[in-house]
């Protein structure tokens, strides 16, 4: 007969303790008699012996106060008897039994390719965002100032978003700190200026969009997907990064509480649409004369267009 | 303790001053029967208060003043004085109260809701009516305006005559006289005791407009042209207001418009005497661009209900320069001058629907444009609509302008060729 391995699971399903035996039977209870000795006082000094029979390792109930449960994983096989993988319980006490030749899971093997919060936080990149960020941060003060405006108001411009990201970052890298024991704060960093920089540019690419279209509507469909998948890469990157939790779970996740975030948004400014409104509401976006692509009509044509809009109902 | 002293010198010599007048007058020998008090005495009688009842508290939801005019009990007053019963009858009652305290009910047999006047008719007995003469007179003369200020009783205010102002959107009597709320409806006198005008409106300090009686005269026929059949006075309005707002609107088309430029461009100057046109430019060194407007307005509204006006007519320029800006930088600054719409009336969601829109880029003068032409519908008025046109200069990288035309309660063509009219006198003249 194989040697037998026997784990002590703890509440969480953790192994705390292997055993091996070189032959049966195997006593176990809290008194020092026992091959396998307790501390769990829910055990009897003597609880259990197990022995070897044709149809597995048969348990035997040594009158303990509190009894014993088994937990067998293959049906149809004698009640009383245990196969290798098998649990039993006594008392708060979980065990889990194996023969020395119960196969083990493949090897899991070193990620060959960096995870995304390692790619991002490689200097280059790290750099070139903070860069951009900054930059654009810049221009649109510069190119939005009604009057002349310094150095000192365009720092102060970009002041609100890094401490944003910085708040962001920091408080990722605590999380981490608490559930894996591992703190990596520029990833989170890096993400959460990124996030900015996407809606950003989103920002911008939707006025032109609305500029060109006459209409909001196809920008604000084309923003709320990008920013939805901007938004859930971040908290990817956040959950990969701060968390052992498996990849699959982040994914959902982190789709579905940006997809949330976004629809209880969309949701809020639907309801708040005000019914009446006293002035007429159209895109009021003007844009230098470079961005026009769309085509022109002529005053008659238009005039002629403008028509429709006096069939109300 | 001299400031003690001084405040109480400083009431005294007001009190005194009060007191002048009141000694003066009273140490006078009784003032012989006067104008004012003659016409008043021989003609109160005819004058009424209007009362608007609501049914369910009895109490009074609007006064006004009104006075009989033929001996069929046909008593004039404002349309806006019994506006809420126009508009709904099943919760409004009318009623009229004489001087003497005597009060029945009214019925209301028609209005013209632009020159705002309205014709009802009571039991009121054997009184005299007030005869109807002449708005023209000569200014200076001095008239005489009956009516029930603020419900305080039934007075006469003495003022002048100042003649007919022709250029607005409806005509009317400039009153120098004091005019106050209650006494709409009331009838101005002339020296013979005719009817010259009705009191209508004030804007303060002296300034006080009155209906010339030739409308009510016009209605008057009218209403006893039609004796038998009572007219549905929702179809009135609409009818009313649109053929008025369609005369208006086709004297503009016919017109020859005089042209005004602003920068490079030549624009509708005052199109019409009613126009007042206003202009400025914004003078801020700091500032990146250049702002300069000019803003033309039919100052006259017609009076709906209590928050529900019409008939304005208005257009605005918006000139902006770039002072060297790149042109990304100056349309950020541009675009937010863009969308502000003006206003000519208001109106709230149970007289009107939302703004519909079209936008479009056009062409016209060799320039480029964005163009937004927008139009409301009336809910109960329906061939009614507000329009507003927005057109914002596009092609040029350092200069901007932004032009709107907004008229009011307007049919759907007409507006639609007074837009046509305006852009063709919109030209670039470099």
């Amino acid at each position: 007969m194989a040697k037998i391995v026997i784990e002590e699971i703890n509440r969480l399903g953790h192994v705390i303790g292997r055993h091996k035996f070189d032959q049966l039977p195997i006593a176990i209870g809290r008194s020092y008699q026992n091959d396998l000795i307790l501390s769990d006082p829910f055990v009897s000094p003597e609880h259990v012996i197990i022995r070897d029979t044709d149809g597995g390792w048969l348990v035997e109930d040594q009158n303990s106060e509190n009894g014993v449960k088994l937990k067998l994983h293959s049906p149809g096989s004698r009640p009383d008897c245990l196969q290798s993988g098998d649990d039993i319980i006594m008392g708060r006490t979980r065990l889990r039994i194996f023969s020395s030749s119960h196969p083990v899971v493949a090897t899991h093997l070193l990620p060959t390719k960096a995870s995304l919060p390692q790619i991002i936080a490689r200097p280059a990149i790290a750099t070139t965002t903070i860069i951009l960020v900054l930059a654009l941060l810049f221009l649109d003060a510069q190119l939005t100032a009604v009057k002349q405006i310094g150095m000192d108001k365009l720092l102060a411009s970009s002041l609100p978003t890094f401490m944003f990201a910085l708040a962001w970052a920091g408080i990722w890298t605590f999380v981490g700190r608490v559930i894996i024991h591992r703190a990596s704060f520029l990833p989170h960093f890096i993400a959460a200026l990124m996030l900015f920089m996407i809606s950003m540019l989103m920002a911008i690419m939707s006025e032109y969009l609305t500029y060109n279209l006459n209409t909001e509507l196809v920008a604000t469909i084309l923003e709320f997907i990008v920013i939805s998948v901007a938004l859930a890469g971040l908290l990817y990157i956040n959950l990969v990064n701060s968390t052992n939790i498996s990849r699959r779970t982040i994914i959902a996740t982190s789709y579905s509480v940006a997809w949330s975030i976004l629809l209880v948004g969309l949701f809020l400014q639907y309801v708040n649409q005000p019914e009446f409104t006293a002035s007429p509401e159209y895109p009021t976006e003007l844009k230098a004369p470079f961005a026009k692509l769309a085509a022109s009509t002529t005053a008659d044509e238009f005039l002629k267009d403008s028509e429709k809009i006096f069939d109300h109902d | 303790m001299t400031i003690g002293k001084s405040t109480f010198s400083l009431l005294l010599s007001g009190l005194l001053l009060l007191c002048i007048p009141l000694t003066v007058h009273a140490n006078q020998e009784p003032i012989p029967k006067d104008e004012a008090e003659k016409l008043f005495a021989s003609h109160s009688a005819s004058i009424y208060q209007i009362r608007v009842i609501e049914l369910a508290t009895g109490n009074k939801a609007a006064i006004g003043s009104g006075f009989l005019i033929d001996n069929q009990g046909h008593i004039a007053t404002n349309f806006h004085v019994v506006s809420n019963y126009v508009h709904q009858p099943s919760r409004y009652r009318l009623e009229y109260a004489s001087v003497d305290d005597k009060t029945g009910e009214l019925e209301l047999i028609d209005i013209d809701v632009v020159h705002d006047l309205a014709v009802t008719r009571g039991n009121t007995g054997a009184v005299k009516p007030i005869p109807l003469g002449h708005s023209k007179l000569s200014k200076g003369t001095r008239i005489f305006s009956l009516g029930n200020p603020h419900d305080l009783g039934f007075s006469v205010v003495e003022g002048t005559y100042n003649g007919l102002l022709e250029k607005s959107l409806f005509d009317k009597i400039f009153f120098s006289g004091s005019l106050n709320p209650g006494m709409s409806g009331g009838p101005t006198l002339n020296h013979a005791g005719q009817v010259i005008g009705i009191n209508v409106s004030t804007a303060g300090n002296q300034l006080s407009f009155l209906v010339p009686v030739d409308y009510l005269k016009k209605l008057l026929a009218e209403v006893l042209q039609n004796q038998e059949e009572k007219p549905d006075l929702t179809t009135r309005i609409e009818q009313q207001l649109f053929s008025h707002q369609e005369q208006f609107i086709n004297k503009l088309l016919k017109e020859e418009w005089k042209t005004t430029s602003l920068g490079p461009f030549s624009l509708p100057g005052s199109i019409d005497d009613i126009f007042k046109c206003w202009g400025d430019s914004d003078d801020d060194k700091e500032a990146l661009m250049e702002h300069a407007y000019s803003n033309c307005f039919s100052e006259d509204q017609i009076f709906l209900a209590q928050r529900f006006t019409t008939g304005g007519v208005a257009y605005t320029y918006d000139l902006y320069r770039s002072k060297q800006l790149s042109s990304v930088h100056f349309y950020n600054l541009y675009s937010g001058e863009y969308g502000r719409p003006i206003r000519v009336n208001s109106a709230h969601k149970d007289d009107v629907d939302n703004y519909q829109c079209h936008m479009d880029f056009v062409t016209f003068t060799g320039k480029e444009w964005k163009m937004a032409f927008c139009s409301r519908q009336y809910l109960k008025y329906p061939s009614l609509y507000d329009t507003t046109v927005s057109v914002a200069l596009v092609s040029e990288s350092d200069i901007g302008l932004v032009i709107q035309l907004t008229a009011a309660g307007v049919g759907k063509d007409t507006a639609i060729a007074l837009t046509r009219k305006f852009i063709e006198h919109i030209t670039w003249q470099k």
